[in-house]
């Protein structure tokens, strides 16, 4: 049981990607676009969102975390749905995109640091359930640093947080991740 | 461990991986993108406005079914 998820766990991993475009056969398909590339990361954020809500609400039905702890996580977890939800719009198009790049940094910072705290795995008692957790919020975390990656690169954020929020070093900064659930538990 | 924790872990267990496959199938179908960008944008945003509302839902009812009220 304990291999099988830890299977499952690598193919969620691995399938954290890139999107790719379909060819027709004749002439080799267009690279995909930095936008396109934004709204497929934006969704694997919605995806592992979900899983969350799901493998927390389970957790909590199985008797693998208390009430205190699952009306915690779940106000956290509707509160991140719903940024996530005034984010999505505003990634539909390269003009909503720069036209509202303070904004969705804003936002995505937001998401960066509540995803160390959508999962209070100190709180789940089976090890099993606790690191497919933490897991699912390093990739929320994650997917939204790739968003805010994709953005600089695209010239639409010059940079990615403001202190006192952010570690900057020279012109590089990341959100600090002070309450990030990391593998420490 | 009791036999009834054990059938109690090995359900959650099941569930969890059953999610995690058929949201690997989401993703994995989703970044298969067509020849019109403006399409598969939108076609995207949908589906991650859907997948939303789902988690919002999802959430809602597993408080509602723990006798919390909805936030």
């Amino acid at each position: 049981m304990k291999q099988f998820v830890s299977v499952g766990c690598i193919l969620l991993l691995a399938v954290g990607c890139a999107a790719h475009r379909v060819g027709n056969g004749t002439t080799p398909p267009a690279p995909v676009s930095t936008w396109e590339q934004v709204n497929y990361d934006n969704l694997q954020i919605a995806v592992h969102n979900r899983a969350v809500a799901k493998a927390v609400t389970a957790a909590y039905q199985a008797g693998f975390l208390e009430k205190e702890y699952y009306d915690v996580i779940s106000r956290e977890g509707i509160n991140i749905t719903r940024i996530h939800q005034q984010l999505t719009p505003l990634l539909k198009s390269e003009s909503t995109i720069k036209g509202n790049a303070a904004l969705i940094k804003s936002l995505l910072n937001t998401l960066v640091a509540s995803a160390g705290t959508i999962a209070d795995a100190a709180a789940v008692k089976n090890p099993d359930t606790r690191q497919q957790l933490v897991t699912e919020a390093q990739l929320i975390g994650s997917l939204a640093n790739t968003i805010i990656n994709l953005l600089q690169g695209a010239g639409v954020i010059s940079q990615r947080c403001d202190p006192p929020d952010c570690q900057c070093f020279w012109s590089d900064c990341v959100v600090r991740s002070d309450s990030f659930v990391g593998g420490a538990l | 461990m009791t036999p009834e924790q054990a059938a109690k872990l090995a359900a959650l267990v099941a569930a969890l991986a059953a999610l995690t496959l058929e949201d690997i199938t989401t993703i994995k179908n989703a970044g298969v993108l067509g020849p019109d960008a403006t399409q598969n944008i939108e076609a995207l945003q949908a589906q991650t406005a859907s997948i939303d509302a789902d988690t919002i839902a999802a959430w809602q009812q597993g408080r509602a079914d723990a006798g919390l009220p909805s936030v």
